[in-house]
């Protein structure tokens, strides 16, 4: 018989649920989006794909190396966070921007936070705007997806120049066929067009119960029913409610970059206001902003309030009262 | 009215190996040394009333209560005293004080009968305590000071791999009825309820058919931690027991299986608690239940079980989300010990991996039973922030160990809490004592 006994702390059984399979599960969930953006935009999207995550682990292996910080790339996230930049660009995009973008994603949104956990911004947005306004020219120049016919500025791009050169009213603006916003032929970033590999998914994490329907659901909420009550009260001014849904970055938005664990609330009561205000300032910089799509500078905005939500709105504990 | 308490996590449950097994006593071989802590109950030490060289009978009182939150000793064994003011290996601070005995070689079945007639006496007497592992004196909840209602026999035994409630459940139904009505009496209570789990399907037809209407039974999902005792009172009456406050303020005091049972044999048969049964299970050749003395070492009860299958990593004592460590096996049974899961070289794959960063996916807030944020109180209780763990109610944490088992990084969250919690305590102590 052993005469000595490993001493552990209880308890002393793990789910076998780790950061990284998480993480590979996130990953897996964006394979039909990824695939999708092959489809729709060839080759180049899949090695734009490779570019930024071979880049994001390149640049977080580096400031671990420069900073003696332990290995991080294991944990998964600098992969994921590439495949999140990735699917923010279009596809025209040079490669050196890319690169630039992985660089902000990585080293500044991320790393001097102190790594995964520490930041306060979603790395991957961070990195989409620094690009979208230092490069607005190669962030907005879309190429025409190999099958439709539709080329140049997104829908939401077009609308906005279309409503403002027509005295505030859409008539006469080509609205696109919703079936083709709703499987990704449309003009876009490579993985914001296809509304329903990135509802598979969101619907996939969900079940997994990986992330929760809050977010998600008050966003997308949100957005359909400010687009909704706006055109209610002033019709023929915007786009329909469900063109809003499903164009822009809202369904990755709000799936994949406003459900980021790190950045986004702890709570239930914190998710909702946070899926609600991410929605209502979307509706704003769409409607009423000088930029045509404001998701993700309504999710970054929302993540400066996260602290903020985690800190008021405590959950009730076990026998508080109700 | 079958409510279920909030969050909680799935563990897989590891009971097959052992829940078929039928309860067996194990024997006790003449010059066996035994070693019987003072300890085994919340509260003071028991108090020695034996002297080196006595000789002493099954059932006697060796040492007795030295307060009123204290418990009474009796001898497991015929046998002789060697000393009264041993140290021996305890689980708990790794030593406590204790006493030696020897076996003698005239073992039998028979007791010093307790000689008390009224219930909470009998107990008092009998030194029965908490037997799931609280070890709180019993007789101190059978005298609440406010009129419960409700008598909750916990029965859930939610801990991964323990079988001994359920095997007492299925084999001694009778006479656990009839102790958990005999406290329905004494506190002339409305209602027993006997709350269980699913996965003992045979232990809840076994109560149905023999209790009748007598006794309510309620099968809960089996999920972990239902067997805790404000979990499950709010699992079966749908009642919180409010913050800083006793079930019994809110009509109920829940029992354990076996404590239930400690009692029925106290009144009934006049027998102090001087046995209990033990899960003996994971790396052992064949896991059984058995029926032990206390004092005996553990290392007698894995040798019952065919010794260990391959070379022991760890010994765990309890359920593998709560139990403590073995640091050695001649650590005696005690009252509270209701498992023995042996961990083997080679079934533990990988050591725990180290802690890595928080990534707030509120995994653990999603599991706390006591609806407490694990993440949120990690974080203060590494910068030491009192006034904040005091708001996000770290005193609350019933130490059941579901954020550790779901953290992805694996943090050391309850042992930090557990950590928090003493060091308020003791701050608060210094406090009252003038400081």
């Amino acid at each position: 018989m052993a005469d000595k006994l490993l001493l552990s702390v209880s308890p002393h059984i793990h789910s076998g649920v780790t950061s990284r399979k998480l993480m590979r599960m996130v990953y897996l969930s964006l394979l039909p989006a990824i695939a999708v953006s092959g489809a729709v935009f060839g080759m180049k999207a899949v090695f734009l794909h490779l570019i930024t995550i071979f880049s994001c682990v390149v640049f977080e292996s580096l400031f671990n190396r420069i900073t003696g910080r332990p290995d991080s790339i294991s944990d998964g996230s600098a992969v994921l966070t590439g495949t999140l930049l990735a699917m923010s660009l279009p596809v025209s995009v040079p490669l050196w921007i890319a690169v630039t973008g992985s660089f902000v994603s990585i080293v500044i949104a991320k790393m001097v936070f102190g790594g995964l956990g520490g930041n306060p911004f979603n790395p991957a947005l961070v990195g989409r705007i620094f690009l979208l306004i230092s490069f607005p020219v190669q962030m907005t120049a879309f190429a025409a997806p190999s099958i439709d016919a539709m080329s140049g500025a997104t829908v939401l791009g077009a609308a906005k120049t279309y409503i403002q050169s027509n005295d505030g009213s859409i008539d006469g603006f080509q609205i696109p066929e919703l079936w083709n916003l709703f499987t990704g032929f449309t003009t876009g970033s490579l993985g914001e067009t296809s509304v329903i590999a990135i509802l598979a998914g969101g619907i996939f994490l969900m079940c997994m119960r990986i992330i929760s329907w809050h977010i998600p659901v008050t966003f997308i909420g949100t957005v359909f029913l400010l687009t909704f009550g706006h055109i209610m009260a002033h019709p023929g001014t915007i786009l329909p409610p469900l063109v809003h849904l499903m164009s822009g970055g809202l369904m990755l938005g709000a799936f994949y970059m406003a459900t980021d664990y790190v950045t986004s609330p702890l709570y239930t009561k914190g998710k909702l206001i946070f899926g609600a205000g991410c929605g209502v300032i979307t509706v704003v910089i769409r409607l009423y902003g000088g930029y045509p799509e404001g998701v993700a500078f309504a999710i970054l905005i929302m993540n400066a309030v996260t602290p903020l939500l985690d800190r008021y709105l405590r959950p009730k504990a076990y026998g508080e009262g109700r | 009215m079958n409510s279920k308490f909030f969050r909680g996590v799935h563990p897989p449950d590891m009971k097959k190996s052992s829940n078929a097994a039928p309860i067996e006593a194990i024997e006790v071989q003449a010059g066996m040394n035994f070693f019987i802590p003072l300890t085994q109950h919340t509260g003071i030490p028991a108090r020695p009333v034996v002297k080196k060289g006595q000789i002493v009978r099954t059932g006697e009182l060796i040492a007795e209560a030295a307060g009123f939150i204290s418990a009474n000793i009796h001898s497991p064994v015929n046998g002789v005293i060697n000393a009264a003011d041993v140290f021996a290996d305890y689980p708990m601070n790794t030593r406590a004080q204790a006493i030696s005995l020897t076996a003698s070689d005239n073992q039998n079945t028979d007791f010093v009968p307790l000689k008390e007639d009224l219930l909470v006496n009998t107990v008092k007497a009998a030194g029965i305590v908490g037997m799931g592992g609280a070890m709180f004196p019993s007789h101190i909840k059978l005298s609440p000071q406010k009129k419960p209602d409700i008598l909750i026999v916990n029965g859930a035994e939610c801990e991964p791999y323990l079988t001994c409630d359920h095997r007492l459940m299925l084999e001694r139904t009778p006479e656990l009825i009839r102790g958990a009505l005999t406290i329905k009496e004494s506190l002339k209570l409305k209602r027993v309820i006997m709350g269980t789990e699913a996965n003992k399907a045979d232990a809840v037809n076994a109560l149905r058919t023999t209790g009748q209407n007598r006794i309510e039974v309620i099968s809960l999902p089996v999920k972990y931690p239902q067997g805790g005792e404000r979990q499950l009172i709010k699992s079966i009456t749908g009642k919180e027991v409010p913050e800083g406050k006793l079930p019994v303020d809110v009509g109920v005091i829940v029992h354990n299986v076996s404590t239930v049972l400690a009692v029925h044999d106290a009144v009934y048969m006049h027998k102090p608690l001087t046995h209990r049964v033990v899960t003996v299970t994971g790396g052992v050749k064949k896991p059984k239940n058995i029926l032990a003395p206390i004092g005996m070492p553990i290392s007698c009860l894995i040798d019952a079980c065919g010794g260990p299958d391959g070379d022991i990593e760890k010994v765990v004592l309890g359920g593998p989300m709560t139990g403590i460590c073995a640091h050695s096996l001649n650590i005696p049974v005690y009252k509270g010990l209701n498992g023995i899961v042996v961990y083997l070289k080679d079934a533990v794959k990988r050591k725990t991996p180290s802690p890595r960063p928080c990534i707030r996916c509120a995994r653990c807030v999603r599991a706390c039973p006591a609806g407490l944020s694990p993440v949120t109180l990690e974080n203060f209780a590494a910068k030491e922030m009192y006034k904040e763990l005091a708001v996000w109610k770290l005193m609350d944490c019933i130490e059941c160990g579901a954020c550790n088992y779901v953290c992805p990084s694996f943090r050391h969250l309850k042992n930090i809490f557990r950590l928090s919690k003493k060091k308020i305590a003791v701050t608060a102590a210094e406090g009252k004592n003038g400081g």
